[in-house]
């Protein structure tokens, strides 16, 4: 039984320090004049992850991905590729393809050409047979046979989303680069799409690097996201680490919603850590999980809205317990959200399912409503 | 913006306007049809001084020049206009580069006389005979400038990441340029090319300057001739002309709309 646990084990090479990365940025900085776009920038993607890059508008995104392309050029450090360093390799040279965000279809050539345009310009030259064979192979694989004599204006945006696909495929890279590649399709078709990409990435065994600023894209696709703020990365981690265990506000608060409550920490004699937020409100009691912090340090209590548990009543059985009043509910189908008014000032959000089809609703606005969760629930963030 | 019709001021003065711009070319042509040889007398419609026309050898030799001169002239002007734009729209910035487009675009400006003269100057200090080439050579010079002109502005709407998808894909710049950049700026070449063989054949001033006496192009011809007396010839001939510039211009400017609005649609559909 164990055994077979193993083989069937969630796939994670970055936890083996045997394995080689595919690529490995190291200390990479990129100005444009006196600004600095990337930072200082250190990172290890593996063979056949799904790897997301994640943060605000301006935060150096398409900086890295471009760079990992070879349209610029480090201003200083390295980066490497199945151990070659390929820094200032052209972008031709490299066994890397990207997929442009605006799709950069070639408007004169049919999508066939599109995806056999590649091919065509491969070093060791391919057989007009295998060329053909390919694309056929692409065109199957991204469902667009019958579009094959089509131009790129007389398709869908989602059909054209799919020819830069297949395109960027055909030529077998070791790494697909995607910057925000579903950017462009309407809600529906982009999870379509997330599942379609998901399920390519894993038939042809590609490392993909996606760019993204939606988190929720990020979460759903991704092995490992890398989130970046103003050029430097800030955390590398699985979705669930992320989400579960931020490093930071920012990270916390860019990745779903969350509770942040300034204070102070407090150890006492038998070590259990207490966060002083408020004069009046009793402190929240909460695991010591980071070790770093000490007695006195201001630190921030980060909580996500559906770890805490709303009731008429305090529940004793969990350490932590404070009064508030309802001030605003956002009905969301399957959820509510409430955000409740501490006596201590603070506004909480709180989560709670939608069981009942009635529509009626446990509370209501101006409740007073007790906020329960466990020591648990939250984490501690030092910065 | 629903008062659609003109006021009687607007119609009167686009009435003048285009009455002064085509009126002297509406008389011109009325008479090349005209059968007397008065210029001033019309006495009956003919096309006899069209077959006199072709009849001449000397009209005919230059209108010979002045097709070679122009073909050959609108062709490197095109080669080495678009490259032109292309290096002064793409490459990254280089030291000097406002004063590099700067200069290729001050020939427009240049009064003709000084670029003749200076055209001139050179071919005799580099002992050049002049002829066919040197009219050449001197158009190329100028309407190089037009082609640059009309290649750049298509080239600052090019997108820039169908390049980047190119070398992505393997091509080298050069390649890029080839098989992508090219067949899709390939309209604005073609009116730059039309443009130039236009001004070309419109040419008389550089011409005069850089011609030699085998040598003559049609403008020289027409204005040498006028110096003796207008003829019906003449104006058969300038009506030719007239019809040809005609047909470029309107091809050129058709071509360049058309792929306009075909690159607008498709920016707009592909934003949907
Ligand atoms: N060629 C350039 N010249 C100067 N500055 C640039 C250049 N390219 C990017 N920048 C700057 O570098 C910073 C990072 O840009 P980048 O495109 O990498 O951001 P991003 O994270 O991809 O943002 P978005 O989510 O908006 O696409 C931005 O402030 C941008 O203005
Ligand atoms: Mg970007």
């Amino acid at each position: 039984m164990t055994q077979a646990k193993q083989t069937t084990n969630v796939f994670s090479p970055w936890l083996n320090r045997d394995n080689k990365p595919l690529i490995k940025f190291e200390n990479i900085t990129k100005k444009f004049g006196d600004f600095t776009a990337v930072e200082n920038f250190n990172l290890e993607i593996y063979e056949k992850e799904f790897f997301a890059l994640l943060g605000s508008s301006g935060g150096g995104k398409s900086t890295v991905l471009r760079m990992l392309a070879g349209f610029e050029q480090p201003t200083s450090g390295k980066i490497w590729l199945d151990g070659e360093e390929i820094s200032n390799t052209p972008p031709n040279e490299r066994p890397i393809n990207m997929m442009f965000q605006s799709y950069a279809l070639f408007p004169h050539l049919n999508v066939w050409d599109n995806i056999a345009f590649g091919l065509k310009r491969t070093k060791k030259r391919m057989a007009s047979s295998d060329i053909k064979a390919r694309v056929e192979e692409m065109l199957r694989l991204t469902q667009l046979e019958k579009f094959a004599s089509r131009k790129p204006h007389q398709i869908s945006g989602g059909q054209r989303q799919r020819v830069a696909l297949a395109r960027s495929l055909a030529r077998e890279p070791r790494l697909l680069l995607l910057d925000e590649p579903l950017g462009a399709l309407d809600k529906k078709l982009r999870q379509e799409t997330q599942f379609e990409l998901m399920d390519i990435q894993e038939k042809t065994g590609t490392t993909f690097v996606i760019v993204t600023h939606d988190q929720e894209e990020a979460m759903t696709m991704a092995s490992r996201v890398a989130v970046m703020d103003n050029g430097k990365l800030l955390q590398v981690d699985t979705p669930n680490n992320v989400y579960e265990a931020p490093n930071s506000t920012y990270v916390a608060n860019f990745i779903g919603d969350i509770n942040i409550i300034e204070g102070e920490a407090k150890i006492d004699a038998e070590g259990l850590l207490s966060i002083h937020y408020s004069e009046t409100a009793a402190p929240i009691q909460t695991e010591n999980t980071n070790n770093q912090i000490h007695d006195g340090q201001s630190v921030s209590f980060a909580v996500r809205p559906e770890k805490i548990w709303i009731a008429k009543e305090q529940d004793v059985s969990l350490p932590n317990n404070v009064k508030g009043l309802i001030v605003d509910i956002a009905y969301l189908g399957n959820l509510s959200i409430y955000h409740i008014k501490l006596e201590s000032g603070q506004v909480i959000s709180a989560q709670m399912t939608n069981i009942l089809r009635t529509g009626q609703q446990e509370f209501t606005w101006d409740d007073e409503v007790w906020l329960n969760w466990n020591d648990t629930a939250g984490i501690v963030l030092t910065r | 913006m629903n008062n659609r019709s003109l006021s009687w001021f607007n119609t009167t003065s686009l009435v003048l306007g285009f009455a002064f711009l085509y009126l002297p070319m509406l008389i011109l042509i009325i008479y090349s049809f005209n059968s007397s040889k008065l210029v001033t007398v019309w006495a009956g419609f003919s096309t006899k001084w069209y077959g006199e026309l072709f009849q001449d050898e000397q009209f005919m030799q230059a209108a010979w020049v002045t097709l070679k001169v122009g073909f050959f002239s609108a062709t490197a002007a095109t080669v080495l206009g678009t490259m032109a734009a292309y290096a002064l729209v793409r490459t990254k910035k280089f030291t000097g580069r406002a004063l590099f487009s700067g200069m290729i675009f001050a020939p427009l400006v240049m009064p003709e006389v000084i670029t003749g003269l200076s055209l001139l100057l050179l071919f005799i200090a580099i002992d050049l005979d002049r002829g066919i080439l040197t009219i050449t050579l001197a158009h190329i010079t100028f309407s190089m400038c037009f082609v640059s002109v009309v290649v750049s502005s298509r080239l600052t709407s090019f997108d820039k990441s169908l390049e980047e998808a190119a070398l992505d894909l393997g091509c080298t710049p050069f390649d890029a340029f080839k098989s992508v950049v090219l067949p899709i700026i390939m309209p604005a070449v073609a009116s730059g090319w039309l443009l130039a063989f236009t001004l070309s054949l419109d040419d008389l001033v550089i011409a005069s300057f850089t011609a030699g006496p085998s040598s003559t192009t049609l403008p020289i011809k027409i204005y040498s001739s006028i110096r003796l007396g207008v003829s019906p010839q003449i104006n058969a001939l300038s009506t030719i002309m007239i019809g040809i510039v005609t047909v470029f211009v309107i091809t050129a400017s058709i071509i360049s709309k058309q792929s306009i609005k075909k690159y607008e649609s498709e920016k707009i559909r592909a934003n949907l």
